[in-house]
């Protein structure tokens, strides 16, 4: 146990060396220094990085908040109004996070992006279509509308990475 | 479109990341960039000319095209 045990340090530079962390005395025995290798990401990489932590928690919460409106009746219909609207809003925060990715995108992967929502948004505008035409003429069960937006989130992700893995 | 990017980066000492960085464009299009399975906008391709101090055609050969 060393005399500075209660210096506690942690270096985050953005270069091209490591970051330090040094560990106060006591914790772990005599000070150590710890050298984590550094996670250095351009821009773009780390625009996307974000986005998918984001998506992530957006997502979850979506889906608690569906599972919230189906289930749970509450008191006052001002509040009925207020666990619908959440998954809406949620969903329109999804939408902004996804633009900004693109727009924070390089040139190479902006054009992907949006050759993969071109060919997502046909394909889901299709099925959708045909599935309404099933439903009208001979009498498919019913495709809940608000399917159709996590609907293309899902076509875009399977369809970018099959884009993104032919590059 | 041909190049020699891989070989300017490794003269360089540099990984696919740290060009990414200095180009501010991810590392997947460092990877297309350098496989030739993605042609550079004009100013993307200046840019990588001036990082390296050299002309875009000392970089990027387009004879196959031609």
């Amino acid at each position: 146990m060393g005399g500075s045990s209660s210096q506690w340090k942690a270096y985050f530079p953005y270069g091209k060396e490591t970051f330090h962390f040094q560990v106060p005395a006591g914790l772990l025995g005599e000070r150590q220094e710890i050298a984590m290798p550094e996670t250095r990401r351009s821009p773009p990489d780390a625009a996307r990085h974000r986005f998918a932590f984001r998506q992530g928690a957006i997502m979850l919460a979506f889906g608690l908040a569906v599972f919230a409106a189906a289930w749970w009746v509450p008191p006052s219909p001002a509040l009925r109004w207020l666990l619908v609207a959440l998954p809406i809003a949620l969903l329109a925060l999804w939408a902004w996070e996804f633009f900004k990715v693109i727009r924070d995108d390089d040139e190479m992967m902006q054009g992907l992006a949006l050759r993969a929502i071109s060919f997502s948004s046909v394909l889901v505008l299709l099925l959708a279509t045909m599935w309404g035409m099933l439903e009208r003429l001979v009498g498919a069960p019913q495709l809940p509308l608000f399917l159709l937006m996590p609907g293309f989130a899902a076509v875009y992700g399977i369809v970018s990475t099959i884009m993104g893995a032919r590059r | 479109m041909k190049n020699n990017l891989r070989e300017l980066r490794k003269e360089r000492g540099w990984t696919q990341e740290d060009l990414a960085i200095e180009l501010s464009v991810s590392r997947q299009t460092i990877n297309a960039l350098e496989a030739g399975r993605y042609d550079p906008s004009l100013p993307l391709a200046f840019k990588i000319a001036r990082l390296f101090g050299r002309t875009a055609e000392e970089i990027f050969d387009d004879s196959d095209e031609a």
